[in-house]
């Protein structure tokens, strides 16, 4: 009797231990939002990005020359494969309450805004934010703003553009000026893909990947040209198949597979470098920041590229997009973060006519900060054959459209994207496949606002 | 035992006193098991009652999550394609690492330890160097394959493109990185036959087929067993191949249920619903090794 009660205290014990184990595991949570200027100075900055820190740390280091309470904070950068790593990593620290470990400002895409300002992760900038409302592109801003609070700095934008081998144009007779509208894209680069060339080789009109469709990138361009997103912001119902907007821009996506202008390989690997360098890509559809990949990976035939705006749905229409809004730097709302330190180092950097221009142009990036891009503006390069290409970015950027995103965004896509690819096969028409993705998103998200 | 005796008896904590190095000695498996097993385990049953996503508040849904799953049409191919992905390779796979366990094992054989370094590589490489190379080897217009194949006048094959070629192509990276593993495995079994059986089987006039068929496989039941099993949890448990290779494409093709539930773990950031697949999963499992040992039990006795 005696050893059957000493077993079952033991195993009591063991559970009320793990009971407490799981209750301590499921806390999280920092800081009341409404940081004070009282938070000590810390001995590290510590930062997360999941590309090339050496920009964050130049502007650290140049902040620190005109901060001189700062100049003894060391800037530690703890790199990232990309925006997903970067959520597990703050999920874990948050999670865990791993403070020390977390970074102070992280710098991430907007689409992940939604879900941690919501989930009480970000310090809130509004107030800081607000002096340079009109220095930055209303859509751009709108992209770090939640519930009317904005909860990023942008610091580069990803505005759209069609970037096109000026050589291959030439050679296969099309006018870049002609290309206005999305169907004279398509007509475009069937002249490009049926055109013989001199070597013999084949050539296309942009790429897709060859095994995880991810069109993703050019799905938020044409639905942000048009103002468009996947739910509504009332109501958080998905209206992709009640918005014609979205028909269409799904419908074009299929129709540049069904004119054969795509080339399947996948992107970011060697073959799909060699491909861009060699022409085999006539053109590509992205943002801005192609300009740093070309400059600095495909310099071999930099000046060959050019950049155009993208196309509209009709003659006349709009023809500027974000894609994925910008790169925003965002404060984590942990306790005794010196929201004082990160701001001064983030407007520093990028708030100022000077210093922004200054560090964006050593790293071959755009500012969100409109003042500093005009300073960039009217000069040009020896790349791209001369273009402003800052100029062109500019002249977008005022007037192009948001991408609203939600907290159920990455889920929703990859649904889309698993239709697409259906509707581009052939194996559902454009109606069923919207449709089917619709009920998907229905069914296992409900509504997302 | 009477009254007596028990009260006779020292108490628990008296005996677990008296053996405390013995379960100090035991004590860091356990702490490690309930802290990064036990737990987790628990934890998943907790969350897979939940609605989270990995920040912010959780939210009870009862049973929600699993009348989800069994509802979720990706989820059920993703089931059909982890199965399709065992049993193209599983046999295969076994076939060919007895095959070259037999032959490294032959004495006649010069240059065995170099065969067998070379077939053991595979499984000592880091799989993503493997998975980066292989995915230069498949592809479709610059990859190696293809200019072999058009050397051979035979058309290009879309080896990662392709919803049925994506499955070949990791069946064929699995064989590539596994084998030599379950090779030394049987070769090691191997040892253990005692050569009286072959010499017996030859003064019977047996051949060798007849002896890899009469002697080999039988006395190395117990090992061809302990593969299956384990490749069998391996392959359910499937995950970095299709991720790093198709990333699940094309068309979720080559989506296996552990790469199912990363995605909605960590990319889609739904908890609780990659809790819940997590526990279907293990149920999942449990049944198809229970059923494969009943099999083998079986044909033993």
């Amino acid at each position: 009797m005696q050893r059957y009660r000493g077993r079952r205290h033991g195993l009591l014990a063991l559970l009320a231990a793990m009971a407490v184990v799981a209750a301590a595991c499921t806390g999280g949570g920092g800081g009341a939002n409404d940081k004070s200027s009282s938070a000590p100075v810390p001995a590290k900055f510590m930062f997360s990005t999941w590309g090339e820190p050496g920009i964050f740390k130049d502007g650290f280091n140049l902040m620190k020359g005109d901060f001189p309470q700062y100049k003894n904070v060391d800037f530690e950068s703890f790199p990232v494969d990309d925006d997903v790593a970067l959520l597990q990593r703050l999920m874990g620290d948050w999670t865990a309450q791993s403070w020390d470990t977390m970074p102070d400002v992280v710098e991430m895409s907007a689409w992940a805004i939604p879900q941690l300002a919501d989930a009480g992760l970000l310090v809130d900038l509004t107030d800081r934010v607000e002096p340079f409302k009109d220095d930055i592109a209303p859509a751009v801003l709108a992209g770090v703003t939640r519930n009317g609070r904005i909860y990023g700095l942008p610091w580069t934008p990803n505005t759209g553009m069609v970037w096109y081998r000026q050589d291959v144009f030439e050679m296969a007779g099309v006018d870049p000026d002609e290309i206005e509208t999305w169907d004279d894209f398509i007509e475009a680069g069937k002249i490009i893909t049926n055109f013989v060339y001199p070597d013999g080789a084949d050539r296309y009109m942009h790429s897709v990947p060859a095994t995880d469709l991810d069109l993703i990138m050019q799905l938020q361009l044409m639905l942000g040209e048009q103002g468009a997103g996947l739910f509504d912001p009332e109501t958080g119902e998905v209206t992709i198949d009640s918005d014609p907007r979205f028909k269409r821009a799904f419908e074009t996506l299929v129709r540049f597979q069904q004119e054969g202008i795509l080339l399947p390989i996948n992107e970011w690997a060697a073959p799909w470098y060699a491909a861009l360098n060699d022409g085999t890509l006539a053109s590509y559809i992205s943002a801005n920041w192609m300009e740093q990949i070309i400059q600095l990976d495909l310099a071999e035939s930099q000046d060959k590229w050019r950049a155009m705006p993208l196309p509209a749905f009709e003659p006349g229409g709009a023809r500027g997009a974000f894609e994925g809004c910008c790169s925003t730097l965002v404060v984590l709302n942990k306790p005794d973060v010196n929201v004082d330190l990160a701001w001064a180092f983030m407007s520093h950097s990028f708030l100022d006519d000077q210093v922004t221009a200054d560090l964006m142009s050593k790293w071959v990036l755009t500012p969100a900060y409109l003042p500093a891009l005009e300073q960039s503006a009217g000069g040009s390069s020896s790349a791209f054959g001369g273009q402003d290409v800052a100029a062109l970015d500019l002249s977008i950027q005022r007037d192009a459209g948001a991408f609203p995103y939600t907290p159920a965004y990455n889920e929703a896509m990859d649904l889309i994207m698993g239709e697409l690819e259906a509707a581009m096969d052939g194996d559902k028409t454009v109606d069923q496949a919207i449709s089917d993705a619709a009920d998907a998103i229905r069914d296992d998200i409900g509504t997302s606002k | 035992m009477s009254v007596a005796a028990l009260r006779a008896r020292p108490s628990l904590w008296r005996r677990m006193w008296k053996a405390r190095w013995a379960y100090l000695f035991i004590a860091p498996f356990f702490v490690n098991f309930f802290v990064f097993e036990f737990f987790p385990i628990l934890f998943s049953v907790f969350l897979s009652l939940r609605k989270w996503s990995g920040f912010g508040e959780m939210q009870y849904v009862g049973l929600a999550n699993f009348r989800r799953v069994l509802s979720d049409e990706r989820f059920w191919n993703a089931m059909r394609n982890t199965a399709v992905l065992w049993l193209g390779h599983i046999f295969i796979m076994m076939a060919a690492a007895l095959l070259l366990a037999v032959v490294l094992n032959s004495k006649l054989l010069r240059g065995r330890t170099i065969f067998r370094t070379i077939y053991y590589l595979p499984n000592i490489t880091a799989i993503a160097v493997m998975a980066l190379a292989f995915t230069l080897i498949y592809d479709t217009n610059f990859g190696i394959l293809n200019k072999l194949l058009a050397a051979l006048h035979v058309p290009a094959i879309p080896w990662l493109s392709s919803p049925g070629w994506a499955k070949v192509s990791i069946v064929l990276f699995n064989l590539w990185g596994a084998t030599g593993w379950f090779m030394v495995i049987i070769f090691a079994g191997l040892q253990r036959i005692n050569p009286d059986l072959y010499e017996a089987a030859s003064v019977d006039g047996a051949n060798a087929w007849h002896k890899l068929r009469y002697v080999t496989i039988p006395q190395l039941r117990p090992v061809l067993f302990f593969i299956f099993i384990i490749e069998t949890i391996g392959s359910f448990e499937m995950f970095t191949e299709p991720y790093l290779l198709t990333q699940g494409g094309p068309r979720d093709s080559t989506t296996t249920v552990a790469l199912y539930i990363y995605l909605h773990a960590f990319k889609f950031f739904n908890m609780g619903y990659a809790a819940a697949l997590s526990l279907v999963l293990f149920v999942s499992i449990a049944g198809v090794s229970l059923f494969q040992a009943r099999f083998w039990k079986d044909e033993t006795a």
